[in-house]
């Protein structure tokens, strides 16, 4: 399928009944573990915010026609910062829908989380009539409380990847300057008038786990609550977590994911100065993976939530299982602080693939974490040859990043959502602005527009900041 | 922990990634790890607990004292925006703490980075039991810090729950997991029971339930064993009311926030609070309850036939190393 295709609106409709008819086994073996008390794990509902989209669907139906999310930032562009591009999401009705949270959290990520919970937890719903769905319509009156049923039973629990929250800049930048002096900070005065600037939950609501605490009271969920904060590495891990959790039978229902909202001037400025990001490019030329041009990675925001339940459980409630999670490695990479290693990606690949109990040719496709840095792109191609020896040339790459940029925390979660829509669909998106390869970079990576394939494993790899890792691989139920 | 600055471990470039909270999780896994020689750095899964990140407080003492109190400038346009070095920024980051831990020491398996307070030392101690329990590593780490030594920390906790709570410390800890088989004669400390629990959960359903998790009794009227109890937001959570025997830990040596869960494992394996089953309970600040049940390590030797079959995964605490350099409120 080619861009031109796309554009004329030929998106495909590659469902399932394409899918029911390719002479594909079903996949439900349980990996490398003998123990049949080990449950397996499908994905019964997701949910996304990116500047593609406001829904899962209207996100991956733009990523496969190579939509650009990627904008200029005018107050950026106007001031004359250093950095003026990001994958921003401006969404007015997103943010009318969730004013209350907006504007006593001051956080846009927990109005992003909070819609893409929504919207999984919708899709989770089973067809077993529940003792709630008498007062419940599809599409009217459905309170978040109602929404939340597929996870209203059994043990369960939030995990997400979420990173520490920034007051904005500004009033950062007044905080410090009403108490500071030429000598450093007046303490006194910082305790006294400084913290006038915050509204009372202000703090707080900048702390990682106050996210999943927010979504477990907005939704009425009941559980364990969990925030991961391994940067860019942090939803795949909380994946990777929940996953462990439903295998093992501790839990009957997980919800993981993340969500992020990096796009503030103190991140943006510690990133530049490190030279990690991509300067000098039009916005929608700026976040080039795996491309000889490619400068740096673009700061993004969103959110991705997935339920998460074993494969049992889910058929008996008549829900739909969309893909299972068979496999996930986690892992840190020694090296320093400011580098990516072509080791610790390969390993954590090797250890999902190894958990799934799948062959290293049975693997589809990879989304790859795909940065767009001269550091990143290299090093995740040269671990992908590494392990995959000869079919590495066989198996389709692409990164979300180009079209979205980096969502740091929510990067892994609205990648799984990706993957996952690439199994149901049987599609995989292309990696936007890859026009001539990096000379390192000699894999088979989507460029020339959305491509069908069957798809019966995918993994999706994070490459966390400072050599934190992590791998989840996704089946077709 | 006060020369933590002049450590030769650091060069001067490394030390500008590094703040307090990120020390202490080095100085207290590094003592841990020089217990353990035989250790595979590279099987074992480390996970670990740490606070909200926070800005680099000097960083931000050095910009607030570059700015003109009486510049009324956009702070995009701010001339000293420079000096938010990126390690300012990179310490928002609370993965680096564990990336310092892979880098220096040569810790390269299964891993995670657990942010919170009291709810994180809890996430990290069950992230390394699955990572052994789902074979991802043959024993794991466990370290755990509280750094509450940052304004806006305290202010979080002041504004957020309007209520008085016991003074943070600054404290770290780590532990060393390893699957252990209890018919072994192995007289190793052991955690027989991990549970979380809704807030709102009655003490009563809380023991009940780690009772048979532990198989130990735990119930009041169980003359030999303890009952452990940190309660950051004391004295208001009833959950402390009516339990006979019990240590407020967080009254003796303040909130150790993250740390609190492994602290008291800890001291607990250390027959700190005697030699018989101690139950660890937590009301964290949103709410949720954790719960642990410890085996301090001379119960086991006087009959270790006689201790009941293994759950699916019992744990070891085989070493901790707790650094407390006093209350930084």
């Amino acid at each position: 399928m080619t861009h031109k295709e796309i554009n004329e609106g030929n998106y495909p409709n590659v469902g399932r009944d394409t899918l029911e008819g390719a002479n594909i086994g079903r996949m439900s073996n349980r990996g490398r573990f003998s123990d049949n008390t080990r449950q397996i794990v499908a994905v019964t509902g997701i949910g996304a915010v990116t500047p593609v989209g406001a829904t899962s669907a209207a996100s991956f139906e733009a990523m496969c026609r190579g939509e650009n999310g990627i904008r200029d930032i005018p107050k950026w562009k106007d001031a004359g910062f250093p950095i003026t591009v990001g994958g921003a999401i401006n969404n007015n009705d997103l943010f009318d829908r969730e004013r209350e949270i907006a504007d006593a959290f001051q956080s846009r990520k927990a109005v992003f989380a909070v819609a893409a919970l929504d919207e999984a937890l919708k899709m989770a719903r089973g067809k077993t009539p529940t003792r709630k769905d008498s007062d419940m319509n599809e599409n009217a009156n459905a309170t978040p409380d109602s929404r939340a049923e597929a996870c209203r039973e059994g043990r369960g629990g939030i995990f997400m990847g979420v990173e520490t929250g920034r007051i904005d800049i500004q009033k950062l930048f007044d905080m410090f300057r009403i108490s500071g002096t030429r000598k450093g900070l007046d303490l006194k005065a910082f305790g006294e008038k400084s913290f006038q600037y915050l509204t009372p939950f202000e703090a707080v609501s900048k702390q990682p786990y106050f996210i999943p605490s927010l979504l477990a009271r907005r939704f009425g969920l009941r559980g364990e609550i969990r925030a991961i904060s391994n940067a860019c590495s942090s939803a795949n891990q909380a994946i990777g977590e929940g996953f462990r959790k439903v295998a093992s039978g501790a839990l009957d229902w997980a919800i993981v994911g993340g969500a992020d909202d990096m796009l503030d001037e103190y991140m943006a400025i510690g990133f530049h100065l490190l030279g990690a990001l991509s300067t000098g490019l039009p916005a929608d030329a700026s976040s080039r993976p795996f491309d000889a041009g490619h400068r740096g990675f673009v700061l993004g925001e969103g959110a991705g939530m997935l339920v998460i339940e074993p494969l049992e459980r889910a058929l008996e409630r008549g829900a739909e299982p969309l893909a299972l999670i068979a496999g996930y490695g986690s892992g840190a990479s020694a090296g320093k602080i400011t580098e990516t290693s072509w080791e610790g990606i390969h390993q954590t690949m090797s250890a999902a693939v190894s958990e799934a109990g799948v062959a290293l040719e049975d693997i589809d496709y990879i989304n790859a974490h795909g940065t767009g840095t001269p550091m990143n792109d290299p090093a995740e191609t040269l671990a992908i040859k590494h392990l995959f020896g000869d079919h590495a040339a066989n198996i389709p790459v692409s990164s979300t990043k180009s079209m979205i940029g980096h969502l740091i925390a929510a990067a892994g979660a609205v990648e799984a959502v990706v993957c996952i829509e690439s199994i149901r669909h049987g599609m995989i998106h292309p990696t936007r602005n890859l026009v001539r390869k990096d000379a390192a970079c000699d894999l088979d990576y989507v460029a020339e527009g959305a491509r069908r394939k069957i798809l019966r494993n995918v993994l999706s790899n994070s490459l966390g900041f400072a050599g934190i890792n992590s791998t989840v691989l996704f089946q077709r139920p | 922990m006060d020369d933590w600055r002049s450590w030769p471990d650091f060069t001067p470039k490394d030390l500008k990634f590094l703040d307090r909270q990120t020390a202490l999780l080095y100085l207290t896994t590094h003592d841990l790890l020089a217990n353990c020689p035989d250790l595979d750095r590279a099987r074992s899964a480390v996970h670990a607990a740490v606070g909200p990140a926070r800005t680099d407080p000097d960083a931000m003492y050095r910009w607030a004292a570059r700015i003109p109190p009486d510049s009324a400038e956009p702070v995009t346009q701010a001339q000293s925006l420079p000096m938010i070095q990126p390690a300012g920024a990179i310490g928002l980051l609370p993965n680096t703490p564990l990336s310092w831990l892979s880098i220096k020491l040569g810790l390269t398996g299964d891993c995670g980075v657990w942010a919170g307070f009291e709810d994180a030392g809890f996430a990290a101690l069950s992230a390394a039991r699955d990572a052994i329990s789902c074979e991802a590593a043959s024993q794991a780490l466990v370290a755990a810090v509280s750094s509450p030594d940052n304004y806006f920390v305290l202010d979080g906790f002041k504004r957020g729950f309007h209520s008085p709570i016991c003074a943070p410390v600054e404290i770290g800890v780590a532990l060393h997991l390893r699957c252990t088989n209890s018919a072994s004669g192995d007289v190793s400390p052991r955690i027989n029971a991990l549970a979380a629990f809704p807030s709102g959960t009655s003490v009563e359903t809380v023991l009940d339930i780690i009772t048979k998790q532990s198989l130990c009794d735990l119930h009041e009227n169980s003359a030999s064993q303890k009952t452990l109890l940190l309660t950051p937001l004391n004295p208001q959570n009833a959950i402390i009311d009516g339990i006979d025997g019990r240590a407020d830990l967080s009254g003796r040596i303040g909130a150790s926030m993250p740390a609190a869960l492994p602290l008291a494992i800890s001291f607990a394996g250390q027959c700190v609070f005697g030699k018989n089953p101690v139950a660890i309970i937590i009301a964290a600040p949103f709410g949720s309850i954790y719960a642990a049940v410890v085996t301090p390590a001379p119960l086991l030797s006087v009959d270790p036939k006689s201790w009941p079959a293994p759950l699916s995964m019992v744990s070891e605490v085989t070493s901790a190393n707790a650094s407390c350099s006093g209350n930084k409120q």
